[in-house]
């Protein structure tokens, strides 16, 4: 009880940390997985009086040419007078555009302008309207998501460094007197590294309740099904991270704990 | 008789006051010897000059053969696992047992855990605090608090004890029981510093006196 009450700020802290980073990536993880699977729906029409076989846009995947010949055997079967062949020699040439990757709102503007600057292509519809709200949407949850994590540090650097002015509190007169009988620092500093480390380790576990708990809810089940696209997120690919940055935070606290405590004792 | 302490011209003092002005004195090896003075004379000065906590401004000062005035900081460490010292508020750590407090030095000197807790058992006994051991700092009378920092510093036998006003805090009887913890490590050979206001009425062993008056110290025949 008395090891929880003195580490909690700290533990809680890294908690928050790791959960704000873990979040962030899972966030951008289904956005791009989102973005990827609108990128692969999305396509943008064009038609040109010439056959087109290459254009130069480096995020264009694939040029496909529109199947009309459906479409003009219906109109036949409905029109007695109708020559589908006379029609055909007159028609254009229709194309679908599909994109490597969800293209930016100024990319679609930029690509129409450009392909109607080419005197043999007559229209382009790229709905674009449609495709900003999406993007927007997306740009939202990306700021959004951001916005939480920026927050989340923040308080909770405030919560670490409320909680090395208690671990100075704590720690710093018994580290004093190991030093007046010539303890090395590695002696002094053992316990504090040794909670340091634990702590670290403890809000590893936290997190990765947490975000087991979380990835296999209901809620956020239902959300990737809504979004028809599935993610895998495996918190284990993250450990190493985790332990980087909890491991890091917690042992910069304590060593700003072992060398300011000095101070508070001279 | 070798030398432990030889202070020679110290000037002592924090930022622009000085508190002792060409100071010297030397410590023989078995030395008992009272450091006396009023309030703020410079007793502790002196005190945390000797365990290089504070630097002397000038002068010379060298203990037990490592010059004070350029000591590194990891030799001053090597340094102080030969000195005991014992403070008026003992500071003893509150988070560890009696026995965990007294055991300290070994610890740090890497002894063998076993021979620790024989050590400290067997100086627990003789002190009559055997059945205080496991009990905290603060569950002890200040005597008994005392007693056990003066166990802590004589545990490793140290070449030299610095105490400042160890008995200033304790009741008349208390006080006798610690002075004769320190007479116990003079035997064993352990050359002891003790600062106080006032010499002890009666006393045992031989010692000498040293006087600070007037940022001057003395020697008392």
């Amino acid at each position: 009880m008395k090891y929880l009450k003195s580490h909690i700020f700290l533990i809680f802290a890294l908690v928050s940390i790791l959960f704000s980073i873990e979040a962030y990536l899972v966030f951008n993880k289904i956005v791009s997985t989102y973005e990827t699977k609108i990128a692969k729906n999305y396509t943008m029409i064009i038609v040109s009086k010439t056959k087109i076989e290459k254009l130069n846009f480096d995020n264009i995947s694939k040029i496909e040419q529109i199947n009309i010949e459906n479409s003009l055997e219906n109109i036949q079967k409905q029109l007695k007078n109708f020559d589908i062949n006379k029609i055909k020699a007159k028609l254009p040439y229709f194309y679908k555009l599909h994109f490597k990757k969800y293209p930016t709102p100024s990319e679609i503007k930029k690509l129409e302008t450009n392909l109607l600057e080419n005197p043999n292509i007559k229209r382009v519809e790229s709905f674009r309207q449609n495709q900003n709200q999406t993007y927007n949407l997306l740009l939202i949850i990306k700021l959004v998501t951001t916005i939480f994590m920026i927050i989340i540090l923040f308080i909770s650097f405030l919560l670490i460094v409320k909680q090395l002015e208690v671990w100075r509190f704590e720690h710093s007169e018994r580290m004093y007197i190991m030093e007046l009988f010539g303890a090395p620092f590695w002696f002094r500093s053992a316990i504090l590294l040794k909670l340091a480390i634990i702590d670290s380790l403890l809000s590893i576990a936290i997190i990765f309740g947490i975000i087991e708990y979380v990835i296999n809810s209901d809620m956020y089940q239902k959300l990737l099904s809504q979004l028809q696209i599935s993610v895998d997120i495996s918190i284990f690919q993250d450990l190493a991270m985790f332990l980087v940055i909890s491991l890091g935070i917690s042992l910069v606290a304590t060593f700003i704990v072992i060398f300011s405590k000095k101070d508070e004792i001279v | 008789m070798s030398k432990v302490v030889v202070a020679k011209d110290l000037y002592l003092g924090y930022k622009n006051e000085t508190i002792i002005e060409k100071g010297s004195f030397s410590l023989n090896s078995g030395d008992f010897v009272f450091l006396t003075g009023a309030s703020g004379s410079g007793k502790t000065t002196i005190i945390r000059n000797l365990y290089g906590e504070l630097k002397a401004k000038s002068g010379y000062l060298n203990i037990g053969g490592f010059d004070m005035m350029k000591i590194s900081k990891s030799r001053l460490t090597y340094l102080r696992r030969h000195i005991g010292i014992v403070f008026q508020d003992y500071k003893l750590i509150r988070e560890w047992t009696i026995e965990k407090n007294v055991r300290l030095p070994l610890m740090i000197a890497g002894i063998n855990e076993d021979i620790q807790h024989k050590k400290v058992s067997k100086l627990l006994s003789q002190v009559k605090l055997a059945h205080r051991a496991d009990k905290y700092p603060y569950e002890l009378s200040g005597g008994e608090q005392q007693r056990a920092a003066v166990i802590r510093a004589i545990i490793n036998e140290p070449v030299l004890i610095l105490a400042d006003e160890p008995t200033g805090n304790l009741d008349e009887y208390s006080a006798k029981l610690v002075m004769e913890l320190f007479q116990f490590a003079h035997e064993l050979g352990i050359t002891v510093l003790i600062a106080t206001h006032h010499l002890p009425q009666t006393f045992d062993i031989p010692y000498r006196h040293i006087h600070i008056e007037g940022k001057k110290i003395y020697e008392v025949s």
